[in-house]
């Protein structure tokens, strides 16, 4: 048994050495490559990001500190060849007509900070729906149905948990494209989600 | 309580959940009793308690998905992580 927590530290890191990364491959390779797919919507592209993650985590093996496994280490690492590639992307080719996505320049804005039409109530209740596959799998379709820069802006603001400002840097655009585009997001999810849900 | 326009800088910064207790608690009570704002930042609340909902079950249901890493691709990866490994031991 491992007393310190330093001690436990350097055992995870050790067994962590020890493992072949063809054998991470074996085990995760699966998993991660889905969670690329998810956010960039295309199997070439994930499978080499996948690629990249995979070759990164073998020269920087000796900086990973046992702190979490290492499938959540390498979802780390694949997590920022996600987002290195999206940033690529952008640069290469900029979103165009992004005067569409301005903030609304009306009294309610000023005033309270919200959309003058505020969206309807929820046909039904969706936290009811949590617990239900069916739901998450209709959620995944409508997210995937988004279109850009809704999708991506999306992935890295409310599923990746990335600032305003990291989300900004990486797609190039200003915070207030940004709440235009989350917002008209949401409304296309919920729009998308209740289309499909029939309970 | 809070205005308006303070519950709309929280919710556009990020994830509510983050928020201290006592600004939740006075952002819950505001989204409940402001007719101006409460349908608007309930629906703001829903959709990230959805996107979370998503995160935390993400794993365990893409388990059951189709997806998987194609042989050819594989094989690819291998051969890249033998190359790597053998630059690196030299």
């Amino acid at each position: 048994m491992h007393s310190g927590g330093s001690e436990l530290i350097k055992f995870l890191r050790m067994t962590a050495q020890e493992h072949n990364p063809e054998e991470w491959l074996e085990k995760y390779g699966d998993y991660l490559l889905r969670y690329a797919i998810m956010r960039l919507r295309d199997v070439t592209a994930a499978e080499d990001v996948l690629q990249e993650t995979f070759l990164a985590a073998v020269k920087g093996l000796e900086r990973f500190d046992g702190r979490v496994e290492i499938k959540y280490w390498l979802r780390g690492i694949l997590r920022n060849k996600i987002v290195d590639h999206i940033r690529k992307a952008v640069r290469e080719q900029p979103y165009e007509n992004l005067e569409e996505y301005q903030k609304p320049d009306e009294t309610k804005m000023k005033l309270f900070g919200i959309p003058a039409q505020s969206p309807r109530p929820w046909e039904f209740e969706p936290h009811l729906a949590y617990e239900e596959t069916e739901f998450w799998g209709i959620f995944r379709e409508c997210v995937d149905k988004l279109k850009q820069p809704l999708q991506q802006a999306y992935m890295l603001k409310e599923l990746e948990g990335m600032s305003t400002e990291e989300v900004c840097k990486v797609l190039g655009i200003t915070p207030n494209n940004l709440w235009v585009i989350i917002h008209r997001a949401r409304a296309h999810l919920k729009d998308c989600i209740e289309s499909k849900w029939n309970r | 309580m809070i205005a308006c326009k303070q519950v709309a800088k929280a919710l556009e910064k990020g994830d509510y959940n983050k928020l201290s207790g006592w600004s939740k608690f006075w952002l819950n009570a505001h989204v409940k009793l402001c007719t101006m704002c409460g349908g608007y930042h309930k629906h703001v609340m829903t959709m990230m308690d959805t996107a979370r909902g998503f995160n935390e079950r993400e794993e365990v249901l893409s388990s059951t998905e189709g997806s998987c890493l194609n042989p050819a691709t594989a094989e690819r990866i291998r051969s890249a992580l033998r190359d790597a490994e053998q630059e690196k031991a030299e």
